[in-house]
């Protein structure tokens, strides 16, 4: 179903209940791992990816449809992940290198991750990045999503975007590279 | 690495690596979710959401009690401190003070013929230093004997407690 017909029944009394089902079943699978790129953690990814479809549900009113559905899913899910890594930096109060370990040895420790040795190290490096730098590269190399996407999600230029993944891609080659 | 020098070829200690390029690694997903999760997702999903939209309508007495929190706080914080401004001592006479400007004299009449304060112990606890008859009695000196003579006759003396 197209993302304008699944507005429309969303803004029905009666069909806002199947329309929302039809939206957590066609945008799940890619908030879940736009979000787990970034926890790592299935538990964590879990809790945030329900989190984000509640929220949805909770501010469809607000959707003002000047930007895409799938874009207002992915703003939302991205601030839920940037905020979920800022407290948990907090919480602890840790370093950033020290969440970075965690998150590190939770790739070595082999639950359930599983890849060859360059992917898995391809992995690491990415915690290298700052967190934001690290969701505009996701979204990138791995969703494939174009610029102007990216921009209306974070709220930034193209112009800044490229500049940050070409700046990412540089320094996980050089990480990549030296290890 | 190698390199050519003067027609030999040389070595380094380290042997050659050819550098990665990330678009020479496959982007296959190393992270796995457990069987049958995005079966169950939709429908954990969907449950909460419902209940999320109940709960908003349905007011519980502790969800109450936790709203009205910073209200009901501030209140008993301004009761505390207000009743320590009025438990004072200089707001307590001042309270009194105020209280017995606001009888009326005829209120202060009725009373004093109902109760059984005689008129030795008001005299006792008045204090009549400094002041003069016509404090008391205003106009009184410019009554003429007369008037004087008429005032007494009107007043029963017979009863030496008597004013």
């Amino acid at each position: 179903m197209e993302d304008s017909e699944l507005i429309e029944k969303l803004k029905g009394e009666d069909t806002r209940n199947y329309a929302f089902n039809l939206l957590v079943r066609k945008y799940q699978e890619r908030i879940y791992w736009h979000i787990r790129k970034m926890v790592l953690n299935h538990d964590d990814a879990d809790d945030l990816v329900q989190e984000v479809f509640i929220k949805v549900w909770k501010y469809l009113d607000n959707f003002r449809g000047d930007s895409q559905l799938y874009t207002w899913i992915y703003r939302i899910a991205t601030n839920e992940c940037l905020s979920f890594l800022a407290k948990k930096k907090r919480r602890f109060l840790l370093p950033i290198v020290d969440v970075e370990k965690e998150l590190a040895t939770y790739i070595d420790s082999g639950s359930n991750v599983s890849g060859d040795e360059i992917q898995m190290k391809l992995q690491k490096a990415l915690l290298k990045l700052p967190d934001k730098q690290r969701m505009v590269f996701n979204m990138k190399y791995f969703d494939e999503m174009k610029y102007e996407d990216i921009a209306e999600i974070t709220e930034t230029s193209v112009g800044a975007l490229k500049a940050s993944y070409h700046h990412a891609v540089k320094k996980i080659e050089d990480i990549l590279n030296n290890d | 690495m190698l390199f050519k020098s003067k027609n030999k070829i040389m070595s380094t200690d380290k042997p050659y690596k050819k550098p990665f390029k990330l678009e020479e690694i496959s982007k296959k997903e190393v992270f796995s979710v457990p069987d049958g999760y995005f079966d169950k997702l939709p429908t954990i999903i969907q449950t909460r959401a419902i209940e999320s939209t109940k709960k908003k309508a349905v007011f519980t007495p502790m969800g109450v009690l936790r709203l009205a929190m910073p209200v009901i706080l501030v209140v008993l914080i301004s009761g505390y401190v207000g009743f320590k401004y009025l438990n004072s001592s200089e707001r307590k006479d001042a309270k009194i003070e105020k209280m017995i400007a606001g009888v009326s004299t005829e209120e202060l009449v009725n009373y004093l013929d109902n109760s059984d304060i005689t008129s030795d112990e008001i005299l006792e606890v008045v204090s009549f230093d400094g002041e003069s008859l016509e404090d008391f009695t205003p106009g009184i000196d410019d009554l003429s004997n007369k008037d004087l003579e008429l005032l007494i006759n009107d007043m029963d003396f017979g009863n030496e407690n008597s004013i």
